[in-house]
């Protein structure tokens, strides 16, 4: 029952008119995905380093993980640029560019869980990387439900 | 054209509540009246109206058709075996009229799609590097109802799990991760080489309920048997780069093949996509769409698990 009420729920959110609503609540969330990205980056991640400390030029493929956040931060901002604002004729290639971004924060997330542990809860930085997925999430979702609507 | 057959799309509950007073008799309808029923364009406006919002009024009618008061009444009583009015002069679907809606708008996409097909873009015949990637000749080689497809798909699942076995990896969808260290050799070989098969079907069933619940459209999913090992390709490319890589050099940078491994993920889900896309034939958007729900899904599950998966 609960999963008919919520499958109905998703099929009239994902069918009901307004793709112009749609774009925007994407352009939104995709926004404040990347913001929260780029912020995630420089607040404490651990007792006292964000992540952006973390990152070392001297070895740099251990430490390579660690501007995720940062990189894919500005891909989210510039793909949704993209995508939704300049409206290119090219953007399935953003769309891909948005899936790597959020397979490299699904790694960067593993690896640093598998890295520094569980205590990371305690602090700033896993809070604002996690919402920054949720709101990729949503945002990938309203943009592609509304490039999907028949214009 | 039975009324018992008719699916209950969107629709609220006041409207449900009025259509079972409806007898199965009233629907009493020809396959040609029902054709005549949908032929006209404002026939279609008025229906979809009625289906988006589960009820209508004649107000509503005028003012989103524009057209004259005469015409609607007119298409009103053409419709009369989809559509019936309330006490309070709304007018709801009958059952018949909601399997109509449905049709519509499932047929609406699949048209289109089809007839993109049909034209052959200059992007389509250009674009090469699209192709390839897209593996469109495969595409096309499964498509076919053949049924050495499921045994092709089979032996490129069985090459997987003797390659992941191999390499002392575990796949589960698209996700890979080391196994752990202590375990037996042949028992971690057994394991792995089950595991790319439970995933298959996971992914089958998955894909399938996802489809259902959020496109409601249940079409050909017979073909995911054939169809769906596609997406493994990527990955198997890949296990085959990570155990030449491992036998050439053995030091290679743990980093390197996690970004490779990343951008053959990626190259999974879009074909993933077009898998569904081709098979429920629906935009490929929406494919892309429950592609990127399946791998939220399955790093969530990888999350829960807590184990350091790449």
């Amino acid at each position: 029952m609960i999963i008919r009420v919520l499958g109905d729920t998703l099929f009239l959110t994902m069918n009901t008119d307004g793709k112009k609503k749609k774009q925007f609540l994407g352009l939104i969330f995709l926004y404040i995905s990347g913001i929260l990205c780029i912020i995630s980056e420089f607040v404490l991640w651990t007792n006292e380093f964000s992540v952006f400390q973390l990152f070392r030029l001297d070895d740099l493929t251990n430490h390579l993980i660690y501007i995720i956040p940062l990189v894919g931060g500005i891909g989210i901002l510039i793909s949704a640029l993209n995508i939704v604002l300049f409206r290119r004729k090219t953007y399935k290639f953003w769309y891909v560019l948005l899936v790597i971004i959020l397979n490299l924060l699904f790694y960067f997330l593993l690896e640093v869980f598998s890295n520094q542990g569980a205590y990371l809860w305690k602090y700033l930085g896993i809070y604002m990387i996690v919402s920054a997925l949720l709101c990729l999430l949503f945002g990938i979702l309203f943009q592609i439900g509304a490039s999907a609507e028949n214009s | 054209m039975d009324g018992k057959k008719a699916k209950k799309p969107n629709s609220n509950s006041n409207s449900s509540k009025f259509k079972k007073k409806i007898s199965e008799d009233q629907l009493d309808i020809t396959e040609d009246q029902f054709y005549v029923a949908l032929g006209h364009e404002i026939r279609r406006k008025i229906l979809k109206i009625i289906g988006d919002n589960g009820f209508s009024s004649f107000s509503v009618f005028k003012k989103q058709i524009q057209s004259s008061t005469g015409t609607i009444y007119h298409h009103l009583d053409v419709m009369k075996e989809l559509i019936i009015q309330d006490k309070k002069k709304k007018y709801h679907l009958t059952h018949l009229g909601e399997h109509a809606f449905q049709i519509l708008a499932n047929n609406l996409e699949s048209i289109e799609i089809v007839s993109q097909k049909d034209e052959r873009s200059e992007f389509n015949q250009e674009n090469g590097l699209y192709d390839f990637f897209l593996l469109k000749k495969l595409f096309e080689y499964f498509a076919t109802e053949k049924k050495k497809n499921i045994f092709i798909s089979f032996g490129i699942l069985l090459i997987i799990g003797v390659l992941s076995g191999i390499n002392n990896l575990q796949i589960f969808l698209f996700f890979i991760r080391e196994n752990q260290v202590g375990e037996l050799f042949f028992y971690n070989f057994i394991i792995d080489s089950l595991t790319i098969f439970i995933s298959y079907f996971i992914l089958i069933c998955t894909t399938e309920i996802l489809s259902y619940i959020i496109f409601n459209n249940h079409n050909n999913w017979k073909k995911f048997l054939n169809m769906l090992s596609i997406p493994y390709l990527p990955i198997l490319i890949y296990l085959g780069i990570y155990s030449i890589l491992n036998l050439i050099i053995p030091t290679i940078d743990p980093l390197f093949l996690d970004i490779l491994l990343l951008l053959f993920q990626v190259w999974s889900m879009i074909l993933l996509a077009k898998v569904i896309s081709t098979v429920k034939i629906v935009k490929f958007e929406r494919g892309l769409l429950l592609a990127i729900l399946i791998d939220y899904g399955t790093f969530m599950i990888m999350l829960i698990v807590n184990n350091p998966f790449r």
